[in-house]
């Protein structure tokens, strides 16, 4: 629906153009595009079992260092795991909660949202206050405490981030509905009898669309980073699945003498999230007809 | 005015006071905390006895309502393991996490308010570009990250400075930088945004015509303007600064209130973490309402807004 806010009717092939123009947007589709092709095939593509351990092989650097081996690229972690293949197989946990997340808390914050923003009065009055006392809950500290209670796993995870983190949804559809509510197109909608379920799924919800991508994208990019901590803090993810996080917790003892153990983990947690971000601002730069804010 | 703070506050009170029974009752439906308390190896009567003498046989509600009117006296409770009043556990650390939150605010403005003058002034220049890179990449680096990086770098290699503890000054420079580098992107979008709308109303291009230097423009007409939104966001940085000293506090093994957060998490200590909550979310309500009573007293306009 941006072709109706921008003063020219924007062809397919010219908002195609656009993005193609966007580097940040290329740069962020591409990473996350070969992280979910690399998580969907891991079984392929990963050298060795992620999970098996070779004690004969304990700790081995990576290729470029002295004493690297051409079949263990990344080296090995403290039980001879191949790290390259947790590496791999751990993208498949940062993305299942990144976008099971982003679905959950889109649809509790998109709902409020539009409910608040549609029906305002009391009823809006109701959603801002529900969103005030979310503000004022830490989310993560929340996140910790519940699911050291709970066990970690990754369905608790979701379900506790999911349940928590749709506070910016709720904000930004609400805003954006208010804005849209009272177009002459909806009014004519409610004099032709439609429903106020009808209208909003219908008219409104197209035409906030891409404010809700914009979010889901950052929102995706926050979620993976509660992940890291909340598994690096040994509350989320359990062993020996591997997560990046987790993966972090588990090569801080050897800090001293085998850094790479944490500094590989966590490159692929700083790639993944810029990625995520970076195609999160492009979108929103390109659903707005005059460009960067 | 008046009314404005009365009604402000009493939305804030009420939010408080559901923010804590969510908390309670989180806390409290998430798991068994006897269990927890118990141990794995515990039988069933070990556990009913500890639920008997811990009160956690009662209702909910009940609970709930002694916890109530024991914070409303300022009594928290006392902390499960080490029996001492969870109010004099946060005392004796509630300094070193406030100095460390508040450094690292101070740290991020310095850096984020003139980088994101500088950036609105040139839109699309090369330093608007790396400020925009750096607010990305500081947003991308997860905190405990950062963190290892940082000891593995200075604390390590270089050897200048310790990489765990509280004693001296120089334990709380990494600490401070890395709980600044989570704010400062924000921070710095924001005050982009922000002087880059200002500048572009009919006043400031009056001014200009006037000849007024850049300088005189920017701090006296486009900082005043822009700088509501940024005392909201200092606002809530600060709180979460405080939620956030929970991982840099134990990475860095600094013992403010967030390690003992951590601490009591992985133990069950209940008292300790529902205190904590309430202390980040209290932390939270009062700030941004201190920040909400600012702003309608540098801008009349507000206070008409319900």
């Amino acid at each position: 629906m941006e072709e109706i806010q921008s003063s020219l009717p924007a062809p397919r092939r010219l908002r195609m153009r656009r993005a193609l123009q966007h580097g940040g947007f290329i740069f962020g589709f591409a990473i996350l595009f070969v992280t979910i092709v690399i998580a969907i095939f891991a079984p392929f593509i990963a050298p060795h079992d992620p999970i098996a351990q070779n004690l004969g092989v304990r700790l081995l650097p990576p290729l470029w260092m002295q004493g690297g081996r051409p079949d263990y690229l990344l080296g090995t972690d403290h039980l001879g795991r191949d790290y390259l293949s947790r590496l791999i197989y751990g993208s498949r946990v940062s993305l299942i909660v990144g976008f099971s997340t982003m679905l959950i808390a889109g649809a509790i914050g998109s709902a409020l949202g539009f409910v608040g923003g549609y029906y305002g009065g009391r009823t809006d009055d109701i959603v801002t206050y529900v969103i005030n006392c979310r503000l004022s809950m830490p989310g993560l500290l929340v996140a910790l405490a519940v699911i050291s209670l709970v066990g970690g796993s990754l369905a608790t995870i979701i379900l506790v981030l999911g349940l928590l983190f749709w506070d910016r949804y709720a904000v930004v559809v609400r805003t954006a509905t208010q804005q849209v509510r009272n177009a002459d197109f909806i009014a004519a909608a409610r004099v032709a009898g439609a429903s106020a379920p009808w209208i909003i799924w219908n008219e409104i919800r197209p035409n906030v669309l891409h404010h809700i991508l914009v979010i889901a994208t950052l929102e995706m990019a926050m979620a993976i980073l509660s992940e890291a901590s909340l598994s690096f803090l040994g509350l989320g993810i359990r062993a020996p699945t591997p997560s990046w996080g987790l993966m972090i917790a588990e090569g801080r003892s050897f800090l001293f003498a085998k850094p790479y153990l944490v500094w590989v983990p966590g490159i692929a947690i700083f790639l993944l999230v810029l990625a995520t971000n970076l195609l999160g601002d492009g979108l929103r730069d390109l659903s707005q007809p005059e460009g960067r804010r | 005015m008046l009314s404005f703070v009365r009604g402000k506050l009493l939305v804030s009170l009420l939010v408080l006071l559901t923010v804590s029974l969510v908390g309670f009752a989180l806390l409290h439906l998430s798991g068994d905390l006897a269990a927890t308390l118990a141990g794995e190896n515990a039988s069933a009567e070990q556990i009913e006895e500890i639920r008997r003498s811990m009160g956690l046989d009662r209702s909910l509600l009940a609970q709930y309502a002694s916890w109530l009117t024991g914070a409303a006296r300022g009594d928290l409770g006392t902390s499960f393991f080490t029996r001492e009043t969870v109010f004099s556990l946060f005392m004796a650390r509630i300094g070193t996490t406030a100095i460390l939150a508040v450094c690292a605010l101070v740290v991020a403005l310095t850096i984020s308010l003139p980088l994101g003058m500088l950036a609105a002034l040139r839109p699309n220049s090369w330093l608007d570009r790396l400020v925009s890179s750096l607010a990305l990449s500081g947003q991308a680096l997860p905190s405990f990250f950062l963190a290892l990086m940082m000891v593995s770098i200075f604390g390590v290699t270089l050897r200048w400075l310790p990489v765990s503890g509280s004693s001296t000054p120089l334990h709380y420079i990494m600490p401070i930088v890395v709980l600044a580098v989570g704010a400062i992107p924000a921070l710095m979008r924001l005050t982009r945004s922000g002087v880059m709308e200002v500048l572009e109303q009919d006043y400031i291009r009056t001014a200009r015509s006037k000849g007024i230097p850049t300088a005189r423009i920017m701090l006296n007409h486009a900082m005043r303007n822009a700088i509501l939104p940024i005392i909201s966001l200092s606002a809530v940085q600060l709180g979460t600064l405080l939620g956030g000293s929970v991982i840099v506090e134990s990475v860095f093994a600094i013992d403010g209130i967030g390690l003992l957060t951590y601490r009591s998490i992985q133990r069950g200590d209940f008292p300790v973490v529902q205190a904590m909550l309430m202390f980040v979310s209290a932390a939270y309500i009062v700030l941004t309402l201190l920040a909400d009573i600012l702003n309608a007293w540098l801008d009349p306009r507000l206070r008409q807004k319900r």
